[in-house]
C-alpha cells in the first residue's frame, strides 16, 4: 500500500509539475498596461502610429535645438538669469563631454524613434490586417520615420569631432555616408507605399535634402524637382503642453538659455521686411539680447520641410550646375513669398544666408556650416553632437 | 486414553472491577467467556479430545468454592460468579479420565499518582498523562493529581507531556498503587513542535534549523501590547524590528539577519493559519513618506504563537518567497479550557491607556521649539476585548470581539480598531478533522502629515523659527487637513487533515485574505496656501483591493525500517493567486468642505487605475531520515512557477540540505547536558521580481497634439528570474542543568541574480526606463546568540532572563552593468565593495579661506565616501521575568544598537532657514547672517543679538569657520550621526488576583483567573544621535531610504494598566 500511495503522491507531483507553468501564465492582463504583445493587433495600429509621430516630434526638437545651440545660430548667454545649464553651455563651446547630460537624452529619443519606426514594421509582419489601406499606412509609417531615424543620425550625430555617423540597435559605428543610404532606402520604401501624391512629393523632398547632405547634387536636383511644390504646406512636427516645442522651452518665452545670433537681429535692422521670415522678440523690455519668437508658445509647430527649403535645394543643384539665372529665380521666389525684394545675384555665400534666414531655427545652420567649411569653433571642437558615454559603455559592439 | 483441551476467556469491561481469565485444560476442547461485574464467569466446552464431539452431562467443579456446573447437550458450561484469583477445575464424565486445570481471573486495576515540578515541588495541574502505544490518557487536577482506570493487567510506559515542560517517560506495572513523576522544566521549549518548513513539523530539540517560536499568550499575560509587532520586538535573535514612525498604525522595518539579498526589503513571508497574508506597504498618499501598515489589522490577543524561520537555509521549503524569513502566525487555539472547568472558557481584558512624547525640542537647539512641543498631547487607548472558547468531544471552538481606540501623540492621528474572530476544529485527533479560521477588521485610521510632506506638522514647526509661514501662520490649516484610511479585511482559511493509516497523513489548506482601503485626503478650501494648488482645497482618494487565495496540499509517508530508524517523505503543492486593484481620483479647488466631491470642483485631474493579477506554484518534497534521534538528515526541493518570472525563463529550482546530531542522546554525555545538539543547513530561496518586470516592453498613452498615441513606459526583460540567496547555517543548541540554555547560530549567505536596472544602449530604442536585470551579487554573514538563565526557581521565586546579541554585515559583490543605486535622497546606496544601505556622501574635510582670511567655503572630498551604515552592525536585548509568590509578575526588556548611523535631514533644512541657535551665532561671527554668499545658505539667518563678528585669521575665526562648514546644509554628510542607542522598551508588572477572588468568591474559585497588568513602553532612551528618536526613518518600511528622520514623527512613550478576568 505504501509504494501505491507513494506511486499516487508521484504522479500527482508531476501533474502539478506539468499543470502549474499554465496557471502561473493564466492571469489577467494588467489595467492600463499594455505590454509588447498586446499590441500586436490591427485595432492598436493607429495607436502605435501616433506613437512614432509623437516620438518624432519631440525627438526633432530636441535635435534641431542642439544642432543649432551648436552651431552659430544660438548663443547660449550665461548672463541670463535662466541660463543655468552647464550641458547647454558644453554644446554651445563645441566642448562636450560624453556624459553631458541633454546628449544622452536626445540619444534616447533618437533611438526610440528608430526603434519604434522598425518596430511597426516588424509588427506589420505579425499582424493579418483586414483594412489595406492601413497596411500600407503602417508601411508608410514605419518607413518615413525609420528613414528620418537615420538620417537624423547621419547629420547630427558623430563619433569624432568631425566624423559623423551613428548606431543602430547596439551595433557598430555606421558612418554617415552608409546611414544616408539607409535612410534613402527607407524614404523610397515609405513612397511605394504611399498612394497620397502629398506625401510622394514629401518623401522626394526628403530624399532630396538627403542626397544633397551626402554630397550628391544631381540626385538632389532629381528628387527635389519632384518633391514638394510651391504652396505646397510645409511637413511639420507638432507639440503640446506635455510634450512642448523645445525652442520655446530653452530658447524662447518660455524659458530663455539661448538667444539668436547678433546678426539675425542686424538683418531685420538692414530690412525690416526680414521680420517676415525671421520673427525674434527682446529677453525682455531693455535688454540688449534678442531671443527667437519664431515660436511663440509651447504648442508652435516647427517645418520640417517646405516648399521652400525645395526651392533652396534646386537653387543650390542650379549653382553647382553654373545655372545661376536658374538658382536666382527659385531663390527669388521664396524671397517673393516674404515680401522681399528680389536679388539680381546669387553665390553660394549669398545662397547660404538665404538659407540661415528661410530655415532659420530647423537644424540647417550646422550643416551648411559643416558642407561649406563654415563651422565658427576652433579645430578640435565638436562639429557633431557626439555618440554619448552611455552607447559606447553599454553597447558591446560599439567600436 | 490422553485428550487434550484448550479453553478460551474473554471479557467485557463494565465497572470498576470487570474480570476476565483466561484458562487452559488438557482435558477437553472448550470455550470459555466471562460476564461479570466484580466477579467473573467462566464458561467452556467439553468436548472429546479424539473425535471433537461435544460431551454432555461432564462436571465441572471449582476446587477451593464448591462452584460447579454441568455441560449441556453442545458441551457448553457455565461458571458464574468466580472471584478473581486462581482456581482449580476439576473436570470429570463418565468413562473419561477426570482433569485438573488452573484458570486465573484477572482484576482490572487503575494507575495514579501525582505531577509536580522538580524544583519547586509544585503539583501541576492541566498536564497530559497517557500511556504510550493506547488511547487511555487523562490530564491532571489542580493538585497534580491524576487516575487512570480499567487499566488491564500488564506492564506500560505511562507517558507525562506538558507544554513548557520536558516530557517523561516511565515503566509502571499495574497494581502499583503511586506512580509520580517530578517534570523539569523545558527551559528552551526543546520538546515543542515546530514549523521547519512548508509542511514539515519537528520537535525543536530535533530540529536541524534555528527557528524560534514566540508563545504569544506567554507574553500577553505577562505585558500588554498593541500590535503584533510590538511580541516580537527584541525577542527573536537575529531579527530586528524598527516602528518607523511614531504615527499610530505605523509600519514596522524588519532585518532579518543580514538583509536577504539585495533585492529583499526585510519583510517576510507572514502566514496566518496556513494563509499567506498580504504584508504589503500600501502607499496611498503617504502623507509624507509612511505608508500603511497592513500588519496593524491584527488583534495580538488573537494570536497563539508565532514561528520565526530567518533564512534561506530553514525557508528554503518556501523558495522564491523565502529569502527574507518567513513569519508564521497561529491564531487560538491551540490549548482550551482546562481541566476541571466547565469546558467553557470565557477572557475578557479592558486595557486603557496613554501615549506621550519621549522626547521634547529644545530651544537650545531648535529656535522653534516651543511650536514644535505644542503639537503634542496626551493620546488616550482604550481597549475591551472578549473572547470565548471551548470543547466538546468533536468540536473545539474559540471566538473573540475586541475593540481598540488608540490616540497618537498628535491631535490628528488615531486608529480605531473592530476585529472579530470565529476558529473552530471539527473531530480534532480523530483520523479526519477539519478546522475553520476566520477574522474580519473594520480599521479606521487618521494620521497626521509628516516626514518629507511641506504641510508637515513637524516641518511646519521646526523647518523655520517661523512656525507654518506655508500657511501663513495658521496652524489650524495643518490641522485640518484630513487625511483618513477606512480599511476592511477578512482573513478565513479553511483546513483538513486526513490519516487514514497510520504510515500516511494528508493535508488540505485553502484560504482567502481580502482587503479594502479607502484612503481619503482633503486639504479644507478656505485656507491660505502658499502653493496655489490647493488655493480652495483638494481631495484625494484611493481605493486599493487586494484579494488573494491560497491552497496548500500536500502528503506525508512514514516508514519504519527498524525500531531506531525512520523515514518519512512529504510532497505536495502551493499555490496562491492575488489579485490588486487600485483607483486614485482627485479634484482640486473644492469650493467647499461640506462637499467634496468632483461636481463642486473645478479640475479632476487624474484617474489612475492599477490592476495586477498575478499567480505563483510551488511543488515541494522533502526527505527525512532519523536514526535513534541522534542523527537526522533532511533533503528538500522545491520548484516554483510564478507570474512575475520573465517567459523565457524556466521555472526556478530550490534546494536545501540540513541535518543534526544529538549528543545528549549518548551515555556518555554527563547528564548536566539535557540537550546538546549541533546542526547544519544549507538553503537557497528567492525574492521575487517585481510584477511588470517580465514584460519586454510597456506601452502608456500620451496624448501628443493631435491624438493618444502608445510610447513605451517601461522597459522590462524577458528573461527576469527572482533573485537567488543561498545560505549556510550552522549553529549549536544547549541546554544545562535544566536552568541555562545557550543558541548560537553562524550564517554566511550569499545573493547571486541580484535585480538591478540597467541603462540600455540608447542605440537599442528600449530606454524609456532602465531594464532589470539579474546582474548582482552580495555576500553577508552574521552570528546570533541566544542566552537563556535561570538562576531562581522556586514556588516563591521564579527569575529568568534572556540574552540576545546579534552581528551581521554583509557586502556587495557586483552590480554588473548598473549604476550604483541611490535613494530617493541620495544617500543610501547600493554599490560594489559596500553593504547594502550604506550612507555615501560627499565628505566636508574643512574650510577654505582666501588671502584675506576670511572664509571661503568648505573643503570637499573629490567624490563620494562611505559614511557608515543604518543598520546595525550589532543588535541586543536583555528581558528579564521574574514571578513571585505565584501572583506577582514583572517583566523587564531592554534593547540596543550599536554600529549605525542615521541622517538628520531635519535638522539640515533647519540651518539655513535661521533655525539653529549654533549655526546662527557661527554665522554671524563668520560676517554671513543675511549674505547671498554660499549659495545662500545664511541669507535667512539673522545676526544673533551680542554676538560680534570675529576677525578674519584669527584661532577663533578659524574655529568657528571651521564649525559652519562641518553645518554646510548642502552637503549631506554633515548631517550623518553615530545613532547607536538604548531603549528600555516595555516594563511590566502584572499581579494575579486569583487568591483574593477564590477567598471572596469560593464557589467559583477553581476556574475564576483575575489579573492586573501595568506596562510601560519607551521608557527610557539613551543614544548619542541628535535627533528625538534614533528608529525613525522618513519613507516608511520599504524602499532604498533607511536611517532617514526628516521630520519623522518620534516614538511615543506608551503607558496601559490592563484587567483581564477568565471565567
Amino acid at each position: 500500500m505504501k509504494t501505491q500511495l507513494l506511486l499516487c503522491l508521484t504522479t500527482l507531483l508531476a501533474g502539478f509539475l506539468l499543470a502549474c507553468s499554465n496557471f502561473v501564465n493564466d492571469v489577467d492582463a494588467p489595467l492600463d498596461i499594455n505590454d509588447d504583445e498586446s499590441l500586436n493587433d490591427e485595432s492598436r495600429v493607429e495607436l502605435l502610429i501616433t506613437g512614432v509621430q509623437h516620438r518624432f516630434a519631440t525627438t526633432y526638437a530636441r535635435t534641431v535645438l542642439l544642432a543649432d545651440a551648436l552651431s552659430d545660430g544660438l548663443v547660449f548667454e550665461q548672463s541670463l538669469p535662466a541660463a543655468t545649464s552647464q550641458s547647454f553651455k558644453q554644446i554651445d563651446a563645441g566642448k562636450i563631454r560624453l556624459d553631458n547630460s541633454d546628449i544622452t537624452q536626445l540619444f534616447r529619443a533618437l533611438g526610440e524613434l528608430r526603434f519604434l519606426a522598425d518596430d511597426l514594421l516588424v509588427r506589420a509582419d505579425h499582424i493579418q490586417f483586414s483594412d489595406s489601406t492601413l497596411s500600407q499606412r503602417v508601411l508608410f509609417t514605419g518607413n518615413f520615420y525609420g528613414g528620418i531615424a537615420r538620417y537624423f543620425y547621419a547629420t547630427y550625430t558623430g563619433i569624432s569631432e568631425n566624423e559623423g555617423g551613428g548606431v543602430i540597435n547596439n551595433g557598430p559605428f555606421i558612418p554617415a555616408g552608409m546611414l544616408y543610404n539607409q535612410a534613402i532606402e527607407k524614404f523610397v520604401t515609405a513612397s511605394e507605399n504611399t498612394t497620397d501624391e502629398y506625401e510622394q512629393r514629401l518623401t522626394n523632398s526628403i530624399i532630396a535634402r538627403t542626397y544633397l547632405y551626402n554630397g550628391e547634387s544631381a540626385r538632389a536636383a532629381l528628387f527635389a524637382g519632384d518633391g514638394l511644390q510651391i504652396n505646397d504646406p510645409p511637413f511639420q512636427a507638432f507639440y503640446s503642453q506635455d510634450a512642448s516645442n523645445s525652442y520655446w522651452s530653452e530658447a524662447g518665452r518660455g524659458n530663455t538659455q539661448f538667444v539668436a545670433h547678433p546678426r539675425f537681429r542686424n538683418f531685420i535692422k538692414e530690412e525690416p521686411l526680414e521680420a517676415q521670415r525671421l520673427t525674434l522678440e527682446p529677453v525682455d523690455v531693455d535688454s540688449m539680447y534678442w531671443r527667437q519668437n519664431q515660436y511663440p508658445a509651447f504648442d508652435s509647430e516647427i517645418d520640417f520641410i517646405s516648399w521652400q527649403e525645395i526651392e533652396l535645394i534646386l537653387a543650390e543643384t542650379d549653382l553647382n550646375d553654373n545655372n545661376s539665372a536658374g538658382a536666382i529665380g527659385h531663390v527669388n521666389g521664396v524671397r517673393a513669398f516674404y515680401g522681399l525684394s528680389s536679388l539680381m545675384q546669387l553665390d553660394v555665400q549669398t545662397l547660404l544666408v538665404e538659407r540661415e534666414k528661410t530655415l532659420f531655427l530647423q537644424g540647417i545652420r550646422l550643416v551648411d556650416q559643416r558642407r561649406f567649411n563654415l563651422f565658427h569653433l576652433p579645430v578640435g571642437t565638436w562639429q557633431y553632437l557626439p555618440i554619448p558615454e552611455e552607447e559606447r559603455i553599454g553597447n558591446p559592439n560599439f567600436n | 486414553m490422553d485428550f487434550c483441551y484448550h479453553r478460551q476467556c474473554t471479557s467485557i469491561c463494565r465497572k470498576r472491577y470487570l474480570q476476565s481469565m483466561i484458562i487452559t485444560l488438557l482435558i477437553l476442547m472448550s470455550f470459555i467467556q466471562v460476564y461479570a461485574q466484580d466477579t467473573g464467569t467462566i464458561r467452556g466446552y467439553v468436548t472429546d479430545g479424539r473425535t471433537g464431539e461435544p460431551l454432555a452431562g461432564a462436571n465441572i467443579l471449582v476446587s477451593a468454592t464448591n462452584q460447579h456446573s454441568t455441560t449441556d447437550a453442545t458441551g457448553l458450561y457455565t461458571l458464574a460468579g468466580i472471584k478473581p484469583g486462581k482456581h482449580i477445575l476439576r473436570i470429570s464424565y463418565i468413562g473419561y479420565k477426570k482433569h485438573e486445570a488452573q484458570v486465573k481471573i484477572h482484576s482490572l486495576d487503575s494507575i495514579s499518582g501525582q505531577v509536580i515540578d522538580n524544583e519547586t515541588a509544585e503539583p501541576l495541574p492541566d498536564i497530559l498523562v497517557k500511556i504510550k502505544g493506547s488511547t487511555m490518557t487523562t490530564r491532571t487536577t489542580l493538585d497534580g493529581r491524576y487516575l487512570i482506570d480499567a487499566v488491564p493487567p500488564g506492564t506500560y510506559t505511562l507517558q507525562v507531556v506538558r507544554e513548557g515542560y520536558r516530557p517523561l517517560e516511565s515503566g509502571v506495572s499495574v497494581g502499583i498503587n503511586e506512580l509520580s513523576f517530578k517534570l523539569y522544566e523545558d527551559v528552551i521549549r526543546a520538546e515543542e513542535i515546530v514549523v521547519t518548513g512548508l509542511a514539515t513539523r519537528n520537535k525543536k530539540a530535533q530540529s536541524e534549523v534555528a527557528i524560534s517560536r514566540l508563545n504569544a499568550g506567554e507574553s500577553l499575560a505577562a505585558n500588554n501590547v498593541g500590535t503584533t509587532a510590538q511580541l516580537l520586538n527584541g525577542k527573536i535573535s537575529g531579527v530586528q524590528m524598527r516602528r518607523v514612525s511614531g504615527n499610530v498604525g505605523s509600519g514596522y522595518r524588519f532585518h532579518m539577519r543580514a538583509g536577504g539579498g539585495i533585492n529583499g526589503d526585510g519583510q517576510p513571508l507572514i502566514y496566518l493559519d496556513g494563509v499567506r497574508m498580504d504584508n504589503s506597504e500600501v502607499p496611498g498618499f503617504e502623507t509624507g513618506g509612511q505608508g500603511l501598515n497592513l500588519l496593524a489589522d491584527l488583534n495580538p490577543e488573537d494570536i497563539e504563537n508565532i514561528e520565526v524561520l530567518k533564512g534561506a537555509a530553514a525557508a528554503s521549503s518556501y523558495g522564491a518567497n523565502g529569502a527574507n524569513g518567513v513569519l508564521l502566525i497561529t491564531t487560538k487555539p491551540r490549548r482550551y479550557a482546562r481541566a476541571g472547568s466547565n469546558k467553557i472558557r470565557l477572557d475578557y481584558k479592558f486595557l486603557a491607556g496613554l501615549n506621550t512624547k519621549t522626547s521634547a525640542y529644545d530651544e537650545a537647539q531648535l529656535l522653534s521649539a516651543a511650536d514644535a512641543n505644542a503639537l503634542f498631547r496626551t493620546g488616550q487607548i482604550m481597549q475591551h476585548s472578549l473572547s470565548a472558547s471551548g470543547e466538546s468531544d468533536f468540536v473545539r471552538y474559540f471566538t473573540a470581539l475586541s475593540s481598540r481606540i488608540e490616540e497618537g501623540i498628535l491631535n490628528s492621528n488615531r486608529m480605531n480598531r473592530k476585529n472579530i474572530r470565529a476558529n473552530l476544529d471539527v473531530l480534532s485527533g480523530q483520523k479526519i478533522s477539519f478546522r475553520m479560521n476566520s477574522s474580519y477588521t473594520i480599521n479606521t485610521l487618521e494620521r497626521p502629515l509628516n516626514d518629507n510632506a511641506v504641510f508637515g506638522n513637524l516641518f511646519n514647526t521646526t523647518a523655520a523659527p517661523a512656525s507654518y509661514s506655508v500657511v501663513q501662520g495658521e496652524r489650524s490649516t495643518i490641522e485640518n487637513i484630513n487625511d483618513e484610511n477606512d480599511g476592511n479585511r477578512f482573513l478565513g482559511s479553511f483546513s483538513a487533515h486526513f490519516r487514514p493509516v497510520d504510515f500516511f497523513a494528508g493535508n488540505i489548506v485553502v484560504g482567502v485574505d481580502d482587503n479594502d482601503i479607502r484612503h481619503e485626503q482633503v486639504y479644507p478650501a478656505s485656507a491660505t496656501y502658499t502653493d496655489s494648488i490647493f488655493a480652495n482645497g483638494i481631495r484625494n482618494l484611493s481605493n486599493r483591493n487586494n484579494r488573494q487565495f491560497t491552497a496548500h496540499i500536500n502528503g506525508r509517508l512514514t516508514s519504519y525500517s527498524a525500531e531506531a530508524l525512520s523515514l518519512s517523505l512529504v510532497a505536495g503543492v502551493e499555490l496562491l493567486d492575488r489579485r490588486e486593484t487600485l483607483s486614485t481620483p482627485q479634484s482640486s479647488n473644492i469650493v467647499t468642505p461640506l462637499i467634496r466631491s468632483g461636481q463642486v470642483s473645478d479640475q479632476h485631474s487624474g484617474l489612475n487605475e492599477i490592476r495586477l493579477h498575478s499567480r505563483q506554484a510551488g511543488v515541494f518534497a522533502e526527505g527525512n531520515l532519523a536514526y535513534r534521534r541522534r542523527y537526522s538528515v533532511s533533503l528538500k526541493v522545491r520548484r516554483d512557477y510564478a507570474s512575475e518570472i520573465g517567459r523565457d525563463s524556466d521555472s526556478v529550482f530550490y534546494p536545501g540540505l540540513s541535518m543534526a546530531w544529538r549528543l545528549n542522546e549518548y551515555a556518555w554525555l554527563p547528564r548536566v547536558f539535557s540537550l546538546l545538539k549541533f546542526r547544519g543547513a544549507y538553503g537557497e530561496a528567492g525574492n521575487l521580481p517585481n510584477r511588470l518586470d517580465k514584460f519586454r516592453i510597456i506601452y502608456g498613452s500620451q496624448f501628443g497634439a493631435n491624438a493618444e498615441g502608445s510610447l513605451p513606459t517601461a522597459i522590462g526583460n524577458t528573461r527576469i528570474e527572482p533573485e537567488r540567496v543561498k545560505e549556510l547555517e550552522v549553529g549549536v543548541d544547549t541546554e544545562l542543568f535544566h536552568n541555562l540554555a545557550v543558541e548560537m547560530s553562524w550564517y554566511r549567505q550569499k545573493s547571486e541574480d541580484s535585480i538591478l536596472n540597467v541603462q540600455n544602449a540608447p542605440s537599442t530604442g528600449l530606454t524609456s526606463s532602465a531594464a532589470p536585470a539579474n546582474v548582482g551579487s552580495m555576500k553577508a554573514w552574521g552570528f546570533e546568540t541566544l542566552i537563556f538563565a535561570r538562576p531562581w526557581h522556586s514556588q516563591n521565586l521564579n527569575a529568568s532572563f534572556t540574552l540576545i546579541n546579534n552581528w551581521q554585515t554583509n557586502e556587495v559583490i557586483s552590480i554588473g552593468n548598473a549604476e550604483p543605486l541611490f535613494d530617493r535622497f541620495g544617500l543610501n546606496v547600493i554599490t560594489e565593495g559596500l553593504p547594502k544601505h550604506e550612507f555615501f556622501s560627499t565628505p566636508v574635510l574643512g574650510a577654505r579661506f582666501n588671502d584675506n582670511g576670511t572664509y571661503a567655503g568648505p573643503i570637499t572630498g573629490a567624490k563620494r565616501v562611505a559614511f557608515g551604515n543604518p543598520i546595525p552592525g550589532y543588535t541586543g536585548s536583555l528581558s528579564l521575568h521574574m514571578k513571585i509568590k505565584k501572583n506577582l509578575t514583572i517583566y523587564l526588556l531592554a534593547d540596543w544598537a550599536t554600529a549605525r548611523k542615521m541622517w538628520n535631514g531635519g535638522k539640515s533644512v533647519s540651518l539655513p532657514a535661521g533655525n539653529n541657535p549654533e549655526y546662527n551665532m557661527l554665522a554671524t561671527q563668520l560676517g554671513l547672517a543675511g549674505s547671498s554668499q554660499f549659495e545662500g545658505i545664511a541669507a535667512n539667518v539673522k545676526s544673533v543679538d551680542g554676538v560680534g563678528e570675529l576677525t578674519p585669521g584669527t584661532i577663533q575665526y578659524i574655529a568657528a569657520a571651521r564649525a559652519f562648514a562641518r553645518l554646510d546644509p548642502r552637503f549631506d554628510a554633515n548631517f550623518i550621526e553615530d545613532a547607536d542607542f538604548l531603549k528600555l522598551r516595555q516594563v511590566a508588572v502584572s499581579y494575579n488576583l486569583k487568591n483574593l477572588f477564590s477567598r471572596l468568591f469560593p464557589a467559583h474559585s477553581p476556574r475564576l483567573d483575575v489579573a492586573v497588568t501595568l506596562s510601560a513602553m519607551n521608557l527610557f532612551t539613551t543614544s548619542n544621535y541628535s535627533g528625538p528618536d534614533p528608529e525613525v526613518n522618513w519613507s516608511g518600511t520599504r524602499g532604498l531610504e533607511r536611517g532617514q528622520d526628516f521630520f519623522t514623527l518620534q516614538n511615543p512613550r506608551t503607558f496601559n494598566l490592563a484587567f483581564r478576568i477568565s471565567l
